[in-house]
């Protein structure tokens, strides 16, 4: 894997849980590349959502390192790191996505206006997204008037919006139904394919372990297995 | 309030009523008290009359007044101002506790509240409350001689005089000399409650008055004013006279 | 920032219940901050008032020692010269002259101050000729009329018309007796004169009390009672040579205390109530909106909103509560302040002849509405405002996206 966009360097993180330490990741090694549609799975309590934390920059590690794009996150201080998401991740998250406040447009602009992204682009650039995600016509839906879907559509759009290294989705079609589940992941393969955007589930859902074309198995915080799909 | 030594009675008779009262008067086997009672003895009257002058100085004015008073046992004194003209007539009660004053000039009698007791008597070192107070003194003092001798050249015998101890006193003592050969008393200094002088009497001009020598005035010095006085000179005394009661009456007051 | 500042908005508009909760809540308290301020304010002037321009005066002259043993004789020298000269200088003055006494009424009595004034100079210092309860202030035409005190009315059970005799020592050491009718009793004043004021025309006391010139105490009054009163006292006390010159504060410590100590008080009850009524209410509404919405602000940290982002939203959101409800506040707090101003509260059944440090309260509590009284409790307002929001908006621009995500 020579073009590896995030590199886990024997990764540990370590709770205290009451007196007794719990090692969520323990000493994980992990390399995912550009244009990968990879999914994290395992049971619950087997480490996934620690790992997607710690790429993700909302949580640091306790030994190893975290690369993205060759950066190292633990030497990134509380404002770079917000920097960082805000313009190489991407993350969707299994609910509660939006801003609730914010339409479906002002959600999609709203990592891009942090950006500070021109007005002009900004509007060529969400309109066109929404296109993408197929959400034309509902810009001007709040959270609250769109369908589970519809808000996960809008999360997806938020995320790519901005071109970022990766997006991270934790549990994206937990809260959806089967049919909601596969149009999502219809899109996000189909971006995958099309726009290169890179992908990092974490999930045990088996639609998408099944779509994944990499699945990273964990058991215990350790890899259990890494099996590439063709 | 605290008793006063000093009333009406003396400026009446000055030293009759005054000792009648003396503490000292009360029975002791001790000898100063022994003296004293005798000094008290000779003064002995249970009615009087008289005819004073009362000079004041102060530092503002000089005044001088003619009065007569009259006085009956230790609760009824009647002052009457005889001249200036201006003040003719002006009469000042003592009836028990109480003091009236008749004024002249407006025809009205006024008591006078607590509030006014301890402000001048006619413009004197004298305050209302020296008029009103009882001076029932036998039963407020210890007395014992603290000098007897040669002084100025005469004999005397001196006296300090400290209150008991749940005496109702201002003063903090009162030391009295008189003249040994024949008990008339010569000074009576008043000291405060921090053993400073208050005030001075006086006693001089030896005259016979009510039948005996008697000293026929009496000067008041204020320590703090020294260059000032009321001095209290008599004219006439008598003593034992009959006066009915009812002469130390409201109504009486006003009669010119 | 346009964006904090929509969203903000928006928040406000979408929980509108507990945003209408918050804004009335803290109007409510700036309302009541407003009508406390204004009626402390009533308070303290109604009693500067009452010290100063019933009796006292901005500033006194005396011969040294007086005050503390007035006597006849510590007279003022030549008070007319001295008059003009403060009049010359642009301000007021009349001399006074005190005596004391007793006065009676049938077999009632009761100790006196004896006060006598120059009429029309005293009506230009001071406004006690304003304060009678019955009968009508001094005449000089009318030498034989008195103004009584209050109490003193009371002490001897005489009214408007009834004959008063005092009794004295006059200047000379003579008697000084007279017999005067009640022209007027005085509403409470003060202490000393409810007790034992007796008021007569200046002409009437030199001839009672003997005393044909001079004056006790001469009385001066800056004509607008504005600008420094240490500047007028300097300049008093420069014309005033070796007399001794006060002002008010000296000669009525107590209440100048009082005064001053009332307006560090008023600061403090300000703070207290400001304290628990806004910073309770605003705290709590606040905290409750952070926790709601704690998933919200994770996912906004998620994705990249920066911790100051954050903190100016929910200023965004507290600093515009905060407005409307200081709109709020003020348009109640001041339409009360200006009604009670006009009407007053009438405590007349309450605090009948109360004083406070030796000056009467006056019964009709009046508010007094400034810039000061309306405008300190909306400051107060957004400075709580803004102090207790501190610890919710630290709380929500700090807390680990991790925790506020997963957070259930």
């Amino acid at each position: 894997m020579t073009s590896a966009i995030l590199q886990l360097d024997a990764v540990t993180k370590t709770y205290l849980q009451g007196k007794v330490e719990v090692h969520a990741v323990d000493g994980l090694s992990l390399e995912i590349a550009r244009g990968e549609f990879a999914a994290l799975c395992g049971p619950s309590g087997s480490g996934k959502t620690t790992v997607l934390n710690l790429i993700g920059g909302l949580d640091v590690p306790t030994k190893g390192r975290v690369l993205l794009e060759g950066r190292d996150l633990s030497s990134l201080g509380r404002s770079a790191l917000s920097s960082l998401r805000r313009d190489r991740i991407g993350f969707v998250f299994q609910a509660y996505n939006l801003i609730p406040v914010m339409t479906a447009y002002e959600n999609a602009e709203f990592v891009l206006k942090l950006q500070g992204v021109p007005e002009r682009e900004c509007r060529e650039r969400v309109m066109t997204i929404l296109e993408e995600v197929g959400l034309q016509g509902l810009e001007q839906r709040r959270p609250d008037e769109m369908s589970g879907g519809q808000q996960q559509r809008v999360a997806i759009a938020r995320a790519i919006v901005t071109h970022p290294a990766i997006v991270l989705a934790d549990e994206p079609t937990a809260n959806v139904d089967s049919a909601t589940a596969e149009a999502l992941l219809d899109l996000m393969e189909q971006l995958n394919q099309v726009e290169k955007v890179t992908f990092l589930f974490s999930t045990h859902d088996p639609r998408v372990m099944k779509r994944a074309r990499r699945l990273i198995r964990l058991r215990d915080g350790q890899l259990e297995k890494d099996e590439v799909r063709v | 309030m605290k008793q006063h030594p000093r009333g009406l009675s003396l400026l009446v008779a000055i030293l009759p009523i005054f000792f009648l009262v003396h503490p000292l008067f009360a029975q002791s086997q001790n000898e100063a008290e022994k003296i004293l009672r005798h000094v008290d003895d000779l003064w002995r009257g249970e009615s009087s009359s008289a005819e004073m002058t009362m000079k004041v100085k102060t530092a503002h004015y000089t005044r001088t007044l003619r009065m007569a008073a009259w006085s009956k046992g230790k609760a009824n004194t009647l002052v009457r101002i005889i001249s200036p003209l201006k003040e003719k007539g002006t009469a000042t009660l003592k009836s028990g506790k109480n003091i009236f004053t008749y004024l002249p000039q407006t025809d009205r009698t006024i008591r006078l509240t607590s509030g006014m007791m301890m402000g001048s008597w006619m413009g004197s070192h004298f305050t209302n409350d020296d008029l009103v107070k009882e001076t029932r003194r036998e039963d407020d003092y210890e007395a014992k001689i603290t000098f007897r001798g040669e002084r100025a050249g005469q004999n005397v015998i001196e006296f300090t005089l400290i209150p008991k101890l749940d005496a109702a006193v201002v003063w903090g003592k009162v030391v009295l000399t008189i003249r040994s050969a024949d008990y008339i008393p010569l000074e009576e200094v008043f000291y405060d409650e921090e053993m400073a002088v208050a005030r001075t009497f006086r006693f001089r001009d030896l005259k016979v008055l009510g039948g005996q020598l008697r000293p026929a005035v009496m000067r008041i010095i204020p320590a703090d004013k020294p260059e000032e006085y009321t001095e209290v000179i008599y004219e006439t005394l008598e003593l034992n006279l009959p006066v009915e009661e009812a002469f130390f009456s409201i109504a009486n007051l006003k009669r010119r | 920032m346009m964006d904090i500042i929509k969203i903000g908005f928006r928040n406000l508009i979408r929980n509108r219940h507990r945003t209408v909760v918050t804004t009335f809540a803290m109007g409510f308290a700036g309302f009541i901050m407003i009508l406390f301020a204004s009626l402390m304010q009533g308070m303290l002037q109604a009693s500067e008032r009452n010290a100063v321009s019933m009796d006292v005066g901005d500033i006194q002259i005396h011969v040294a020692g007086f005050r503390d043993d007035p006597d006849l004789y510590k007279q003022i020298k030549a008070p007319d010269v001295l008059i003009k000269k403060i009049e010359t200088a642009g301000l007021r003055a009349a001399p006074r002259l005190y005596g004391f006494g007793l006065a009676a009424s049938g077999s009632a009595s009761s100790g006196v101050q004896l006060h006598g004034l120059n009429v029309p100079l005293e009506r230009e210092v001071t406004e006690i000729h304003k304060h009678l309860a019955k009968g009508a202030w001094l005449d000089p035409n009318d030498p034989g009329g008195v103004v009584i005190g209050r109490r003193l009315a009371k002490t001897l059970d005489i009214s408007v018309g009834s004959e008063l005799i005092f009794l004295g020592q006059s200047a000379d050491g003579g008697i000084a007796n007279a017999v005067y009718r009640v022209r007027g009793v005085l509403k409470s004043v003060g202490d000393s004169i409810d007790r034992s004021g007796l008021f007569m025309v200046e002409t009437a006391f030199r001839g009672l009390m003997v005393l044909p010139e001079g004056a006790h105490e001469i009385a001066v009054m800056r004509p607008d009672r504005r600008g420094e009163l240490s500047t007028a006292k300097s300049q008093i006390a420069s014309l005033a040579g070796d007399y001794e010159t006060l002002d008010w504060k000296e000669i009525r410590p107590t209440i100048a205390r009082l005064l001053e100590m009332a307006d560090t008080q008023l600061i403090i009850i300000m703070i207290i109530i400001t304290y628990i009524a806004v910073a309770t209410v605003v705290l709590n509404a606040m905290l409750m909106g952070v926790f709601e919405r704690i998933r919200e602000f994770g996912i906004m940290k998620a994705i990249g909103v920066k911790p100051w982002q954050i903190i100016g939203l929910i200023y965004v959101e507290t600093l515009a509560q905060t407005a409307a409800a200081s709109v709020l506040a003020l348009g109640t707090g001041w339409a009360a302040s200006v009604y009670l101003q006009k009407n007053g509260i009438d405590l007349t059944h309450i605090v009948s002849g109360a004083s406070v440090g030796g000056v009467a309260i006056d019964p009709i509590w009046r508010a007094q509405v400034s810039a000061e009284t309306v405008m300190t409790p909306i400051l107060f307002l957004f400075i709580m405002a803004v102090i207790a929001v501190i610890y919710p908006a630290m709380k929500a621009a700090f807390i680990r996206p991790v925790d506020a995500i997963h957070d259930q």
